[in-house]
């Protein structure tokens, strides 16, 4: 159940630069699902994974300055 | 000496605060604008509203929104903290360090968010603000039915940033305001977070804010 | 012509333009913000609502402030919103290749541009949408024509490292 999105998940929420909290707001916001409180819930449908890791990859490629 | 808002109100509106040659405003550190409310409200407002359609959405949406108003608090009233314009015109009236919260929240009264009052302050624990007027809830008023939910989201995160400069760092040293130094301030486990318990667009007779820490 | 004036009510901490509500705001405020809503609306919705959003302001804030002379010209009246767009701290315009039929407008420096760069460095896609709807609002009203018959677009940002930020405005 939803292994892949788990993993991009955590992919965020664990990266070095980041604000966790800020982070997964916006990959939720960007896929239009809570993705960081349904990961575990949610099938690894094909398209919803493609656009979390297109998703994840714009946050985590961005700088954090508050 | 007792912190005096009118005078503070006077010096920084007496600033002439307004755009140079290229029409930009650097000032403490910052790049600054007198910008239209109704720009803000709307855009912050149409993303709120479009959020609601998701449940699920709403707070994430929440989050970011109070967490520009974080950003806000730490660079704006930081950079004024840290800056000679503060040292001139507030510092002199300042004794306490809770001192330091009356005389930024003066400041802000002169930044056009409607008057902020400090209801009460405890040390190193907890901030009660009030604001009446907020840009924010004045505008939904305006332009939308009446809330079930609190709408001013900067003021909201202005509150928490004022008590983590104060009493999670030491804004009082002019510490460098970098991104380790925000994560310090608003990621660990003594930072402030801000409740807005009564909101104008909820009805309320005015908007009010209690910072508490999390833990 | 008068030339506009910021009000101040220091009882109530109320600074207006005619009847609008003015607030200070810095780049690191208005650049975060720019990107929540993006995140919440996704690209091209964020940008429709935003150039719409800061067009709406800019209109009512113009039409309810001292009215301009009723002998201005276009061009008189947009040489005020320039004055008005600099001392606000969005940036500084170049109209001289805008008429009452449209055209374009050049922002040799742009706070959102330059902010964006400031905050983030280069950005992925042009960046000055209150800029292009200001401008697109004050086209409106001082060629008196009905906003719905505007399209606007950025050609070039410097946000993207481009020379400066191109603005175009079509009257339909």
């Amino acid at each position: 159940m939803g292994q892949r999105l788990a993993a991009i998940v955590e992919q965020v929420r664990s990266r070095t630069d980041g604000l966790p909290s800020v982070d997964l707001a916006r990959l939720n916001l960007k896929v239009g699902k809570a993705l960081s409180r349904l990961a575990a819930v949610l099938e690894d449908d094909p398209v919803l994974i493609a656009i979390a890791e297109e998703a994840a990859r714009e946050i985590i490629s961005e700088g954090d300055e508050p | 000496m007792a912190i005096d808002e009118r005078k503070i109100i006077e010096a920084v509106a007496g600033l002439g605060i307004t755009g140079n040659d290229e029409g930009l405003i650097p000032a403490f550190g910052l790049y600054l604008t007198q910008h239209l409310a109704d720009y803000y409200n709307r855009i912050s407002f149409a993303m709120a509203r479009r959020l609601e359609k998701t449940p699920e959405l709403i707070d994430d949406g929440r989050t970011l929104l109070v967490e520009a108003g974080h950003g806000c608090a730490f660079n704006t009233f930081g950079g004024i903290m840290k800056s000679a314009e503060w040292d001139a015109v507030v510092r002199p009236m300042l004794q306490t360090r809770e001192d330091w919260v009356y005389g930024m929240a003066a400041v802000v009264n002169a930044f056009g968010w409607g008057h902020w009052t400090v209801r009460d302050l405890v040390a190193n624990r907890r901030l009660v603000v009030s604001v009446s007027d907020s840009y924010e809830a004045e505008g939904w008023l305006r332009d939308y039915p009446q809330s079930d939910r609190p709408r001013c989201f900067l003021a909201n995160g202005g509150v928490a940033g004022l008590m983590n400069l104060l009493y999670v760092g030491d804004i009082t040293q002019g510490p460098e305001l970098n991104e380790a130094y925000y994560k310090k301030l608003f990621r660990g486990t003594e930072s402030f977070t801000s409740t807005e318990v009564l909101c104008r667009a909820m009805g309320d007779p005015l908007c009010l804010f209690v910072a508490q820490r999390l833990s | 012509m008068s030339e506009d004036k910021l009000l101040f009510d220091a009882d109530r901490n109320l600074i207006t333009m005619g009847d609008r509500r003015v607030v200070f705001h810095c780049h690191h405020y208005n650049l975060f913000l720019q990107r929540t809503i993006e995140d919440g609306l996704g690209t091209q919705d964020a940008e429709r609502v935003q150039v719409a959003a800061a067009m709406e302001a800019t209109r009512a804030m113009l039409r309810s402030r001292t009215p301009v002379a009723a002998a201005a010209s276009v061009s008189q009246q947009l040489a005020q919103c320039n004055r008005l767009f600099g001392a606000l701290g969005f940036g500084q315009a170049n109209l001289t290749h805008i008429t009452p039929q449209g055209g374009r407008i050049t922002l040799t420096t742009s706070h959102y541009a330059v902010g964006w760069k400031a905050k983030w460095g280069v950005a992925k896609h042009p960046v000055c949408y209150f800029p292009l709807g200001f401008w697109m609002g004050a086209l409106s009203v001082a060629a008196n024509v009905a906003p719905e018959r505007l399209l606007g677009r950025e050609l070039s940002c410097s946000a993207l490292d481009a020379a400066c930020c191109e603005l175009e405005v079509e009257v339909l």
